[in-house]
């Protein structure tokens, strides 16, 4: 798991329930920054340090106050934070809730998790830890209807290499083996089981044999 | 001076007008379009145009290509048609000349145009790969697919020709069991 959290969040009622989460998934080890100023000083001192984060989590909205500062919300702090460290993992908490916002989070800003606060946010929280820990994105599941489905489904290189796989008679327990021996990643068993589920769960269908059917009839294999 | 004219007058080009594009085909394909989606997607519009005058001169431009595809392509999903994209990366559209990319832009939207008006499809699918020097791209649906004596009538020789323009091959299949595929490759220079 996740062994250096970074939080930046204003409020602190909302910053102690994170911390309470992270709590709760045996993370003892974090930060916390009710400022992007001083959320980008403590990531600098970590590099100084070399003791890096391994997870920003941060909102969007930061409001101003009489501590005067350069970066005025999160986009801006993620974007400083990015030119640092790029590794970082970040996953953004915030009740924003336009598709074309959080759309351009992950494709210009490179964030890998968005959960809106909303109802059920602690446990989306850490549904989003654990599946960006895996190498997942994670959007929380009130907003993939929104932003995700604007195709029903778009398939990856990697989705591709799996069902073909499947498709030569592969057996999905064996197919780690073959992408460790093509250098492919990810290739744990877990992470072909999941991504096989999201494309099943996505053309809603139930087994493998009807997912290489569906992807032989139009043309993706 | 001029250089910077062209990039701004080609990122209001790709920005505004292809965002406002997109607005306009949503809100003719999709039944339920509602008004508060109409205004979601329009701020969003709104405020990509409104980071154009902002913006400092040396930032790239804002929407990828890739992003540009999979949202064209998905402004013709409904209630009655899925869409599907296969292999759409970045890495595929690496390197490749704008105008080429424009005109790669239009052969896809008049082929989803067509889709929509003649086949009655309820699955449409592109697929895109890159090797060597070449680009392929592949599109299937599962329509009442065409006719045997099937000639490009009006929509589709536009995108004849425009493949010509591009050096590229396009070849209409309707030996498949069910629905329409079409080939289509463009060399990357």
């Amino acid at each position: 798991m996740f062994k250096k959290i970074l939080i930046a969040e204003d409020h602190e009622s909302i910053s102690i329930s994170v911390q309470k989460t992270l709590d709760d998934l045996s993370i003892s080890n974090m930060d916390y920054a009710y400022y992007c100023d001083d959320a980008l000083a403590k990531v600098q001192k970590s590099i100084r340090e070399k003791d890096l984060y391994d997870l920003l989590i941060t909102d969007l909205s930061f409001e101003e106050d009489h501590n005067i500062q350069n970066l005025k919300d999160g986009k801006e702090l993620i974007k400083a934070i990015k030119e640092l460290q790029p590794s970082l993992k970040i996953i953004v908490f915030s009740a924003e809730h336009r598709s074309g916002v959080i759309d351009s989070l992950f494709n210009e800003y490179g964030i890998n998790g968005f959960v809106r606060k909303a109802r059920n946010d602690s446990k989306e929280l850490k549904k989003a830890i654990a599946s960006i820990y895996v190498d997942e994105n994670y959007l929380s599941l009130d907003l993939q209807q929104e932003v995700k489905q604007l195709n029903n489904y778009e398939f990856s290189n990697y989705d591709i290499t799996l069902v073909s796989l499947l498709s030569q008679g592969v057996l999905q327990k064996n197919i780690p083996i073959y992408l460790q021996n093509n250098d492919i990643k990810p290739n744990s068993l877990s992470s072909v089981e999941k991504k096989l589920n999201i494309m099943k769960e996505n053309l809603r269908i139930t087994n493998n044999e009807q997912l290489v059917s569906f992807c032989k009839d139009l043309g993706i294999i | 001076m001029k250089e910077q004219q062209l990039k701004v007058s080609k990122k209001v080009h790709d920005v505004v007008a292809n965002g406002i594009y997109q607005v306009m085909t949503k809100i003719e394909n999709q039944e339920n379009f509602d008004k508060e989606k109409a205004l979601d997607e329009l701020e969003f519009v709104y405020e990509k145009s409104r980071d154009i005058s902002y913006e400092k001169p040396e930032t790239k431009a804002i929407i990828e290509f890739d992003e540009k595809i999979s949202s064209l392509i998905g402004s013709f999903k409904n209630g009655d048609v899925n869409t599907f994209l296969a292999g759409n990366e970045k890495n595929i559209w690496s390197g490749i000349n704008e105008s080429v990319k424009d005109n790669i832009y239009q052969i896809i939207r008049e082929l989803l145009v067509n889709m929509k008006k003649h086949s009655r499809a309820s699955l449409v699918a592109f697929k895109f790969e890159r090797n060597n020097n070449m680009v392929k791209i592949q599109y299937t649906d599962n329509g009442i697919g065409v006719p045997g004596n099937f000639s490009y009538k009006n929509g589709l020789r536009n995108t004849v020709s425009r493949i010509e323009t591009i050096a590229g091959e396009i070849i209409f299949d309707n030996t498949i069991e069910k629905g329409f595929r079409i080939y289509i490759s463009f060399p990357t220079s």
